[in-house]
């Protein structure tokens, strides 16, 4: 079963959640389409089962946090059976453990207290927080590979990973972009077709974490 | 204003409590869930202070309601109980309102009134109840003299009928004497009563009901010269060439008319959302201090008509003063009210109404920044159900 979309001009999907009438259970916000488009290529290429009640959206904009936050806080101030909420969130100039901070603190100053913040899986964090209609369970993954010598970390750098692993180019040829989607766009080549044609072992491995994220669903 | 409101047995509602009420209130949800009752409740409440519907639909309120959603005739003898949860008459309806000043309930909370209004089957007017606690003891007995054993907790009021009813015991004191005990009960009863007896009502049903929208309408509209506003709107937002309202004869009647740069048509002829548009802003023009209730005014409306009418509707009510409630499907109509209310500067809330099978509604409040943000995120404001 797909994710259920959420967007503007999701006509053909609303229709369909109307006619389920579904109640979501878990709601994954990550930044862009392309974000969406890898989260999708992902479960096909890996098989992943995705529950119906999953929606996926994107919410992303100039200052990253701050939109992540009123969004987070518009769910929590309205949801009623909404009991996760899975952040996608590029680690960019930061640290995976300062990025975690600083997103806490944005949530803090929108209060939304969060409690019980724990490290469950390489960069995946785990946390909760009460809601006026009661908890909600966070699952955060800060996106990048550190190990890459970008400027700025974000979800593609698996792809960038995956293209390495296939033997497809190496890490000197990184050089000189200062972050992956550059990269991928001055090869020409898109992180949802990479992922489709790469064998599956590889894939796997590239994008463990968020295989892990969204197996946690 | 209103600010909170409680409802319980009515129509399909077993219970229902909203809190947050801002000047302006839209109710959203599926069909079914109450948002329509919600309307009608206030509506009922209003009838403890003044019985009859301003636009004489029926012969007063409650037999309007009864009548309203289809018409069959009904009468209070032969259809009340359709009024209760259930058609179960034992308990009576009862609709609580929160009212008062934004501002003062900031400065104290003593300031907002708690006002229960009490529908039972063997009363054709709604009863305000008070807390036997309200009165001071002398008052109180000089009404009804010394109670043996322990006295009830609520007083019943039947304001239109000059009635004081306690457990069985009633009396008569007359309007004075009641209006005397209200405004001690309540310190703000002049507003409260006002804000009650003005309220006014407008659904579709009342665009083909023309003439009684200009006979309850008309005069105070021409005295207070709010036809030149209409005649604005109409213009501006539905692109009819108009000049002017006035009366033309046809046959032994007269009849409102728009004037146009070569012809004259009756009101009746125009299109449904022109004349729809038109009886909220001829209320909103004459209103005062109150509140108005408008069920789904985004029916057959154009964009252009819609905005122009919310614009003039909007600022008509920050000038006189007017809390609007209104029901409503369309996204388009609260992202305009949303645009328009910030742009006035007034309060506005959006509340997504749920009923569980039990007849309990559940209310979720829609901050215009939470609405901008859910948007974003593509949940349509009107499925918060799936969330």
């Amino acid at each position: 079963m797909p994710f259920i979309h959420f967007g503007p001009e999701e006509t053909q999907t609303l229709i369909q959640r109307v006619r389920a009438h579904c109640r979501l259970r878990a709601m994954i916000l990550c930044e862009g389409d392309e974000d969406e488009r890898d989260l999708n290529a992902l479960t096909r290429k890996l098989g992943i089962l995705i529950p119906n009640a999953i929606g996926l959206t994107s919410c992303g904009g100039v200052d990253q946090l701050q939109e992540y936050t009123h969004c987070v806080a518009a769910l929590a101030n309205v949801s009623r059976t909404l009991r996760t909420i899975v952040l996608v969130i590029d680690a960019d100039t930061s640290t995976v453990e300062q990025r975690i901070q600083s997103l806490i603190q944005s949530l803090e100053s929108h209060n939304i207290h969060v409690e019980n913040l724990e490290l469950v899986s390489g960069s995946i964090y785990k946390a909760s927080a009460r809601s006026l209609f009661g908890n909600l369970n966070f699952l955060v993954k800060i996106a990048g590979e550190m190990s890459l010598p970008f400027e700025r970390h974000e979800r593609d750098d698996y792809a960038v990973r995956l293209l390495i692993l296939n033997g497809e180019i190496t890490v000197d040829k990184l050089t000189g972009s200062s972050k992956s989607s550059d990269f991928l766009n001055n090869c020409n080549k898109d992180s949802d077709k990479i992922i489709q044609d790469s064998p599956e072992g590889n894939v796997r491995q590239a994008y463990e974490n968020l295989v892990n994220l969204l197996q946690m669903l | 204003m209103i600010t909170g409101l409680k409802i319980s047995r009515f129509r399909g509602i077993t219970e229902c409590e909203i809190a947050g009420f801002k000047n302006i209130n839209i109710l959203v949800g599926r069909n079914n869930q109450g948002k329509s009752s919600i309307l009608e409740a206030l509506y009922l409440a209003t009838a403890a202070f003044r019985g009859i519907d301003p636009f004489q639909r029926e012969e007063n309120k409650i037999v309007y309601l009864l009548n309203r959603r289809s018409n069959r005739q009904l009468r209070w003898e032969t259809g009340r109980q359709i009024l209760w949860r259930g058609y179960d008459t034992d308990q009576p309806i009862e609709i609580e309102i929160q009212y008062g000043e934004r501002k003062d309930l900031q400065a104290s909370r003593e300031r907002a009134a708690n006002l229960k209004i009490e529908f039972v089957e063997s009363h054709r007017n709604p009863f305000i109840s008070i807390p036997r606690t309200s009165f001071a003891e002398h008052d109180f007995e000089a009404y009804f003299g010394q109670m043996r054993g322990r006295p009830p907790d609520f007083v019943r009021l039947a304001f239109n009928d000059s009635i004081l009813y306690l457990k069985d015991h009633a009396t008569s004191p007359g309007k004075d004497a009641i209006h005397q005990l209200l405004e001690e009960a309540f310190p703000n009863f002049p507003q409260i009563d006002a804000y009650m007896k003005g309220m006014m009502f407008i659904d579709a049903n009342l665009m083909h009901n023309m003439e009684k929208v200009e006979k309850a309408l008309w005069p105070s509209l021409l005295r207070e010269r709010g036809d030149k506003l209409v005649t604005d709107v109409l213009r501006d937002g539905y692109q009819v060439g108009i000049e002017d309202l006035t009366y033309m004869p046809m046959g032994n009647v007269y009849q409102l008319a728009a004037k146009l740069s070569k012809t004259t048509v009756r009101v009746d002829d125009l299109g449904d959302g022109a004349r729809y548009s038109m009886i909220w802003i001829m209320v909103a023009a004459i209103a005062r201090n109150t509140a108005i209730l408008i069920e789904e005014p985004e029916s057959h409306q154009h964009p252009g008509g819609l905005v122009k009418s919310l614009e003039a509707l909007l600022d008509l009510a920050k000038r006189n003063n007017v809390q609007i409630f209104a029901t409503t499907h369309s996204l388009e109509f609260i992202k305009f009210v949303e645009k328009i209310a910030e742009e006035r500067k007034l309060g506005m809330s959006t509340f997504f109404i749920e009923m569980d099978e039990k007849g309990r509604i559940e209310s979720r409040t829609i901050t215009s920044e939470d609405s901008q943000y859910l948007t974003k995120m593509g949940l349509d404001i009107r499925f918060l159900d799936v969330v």
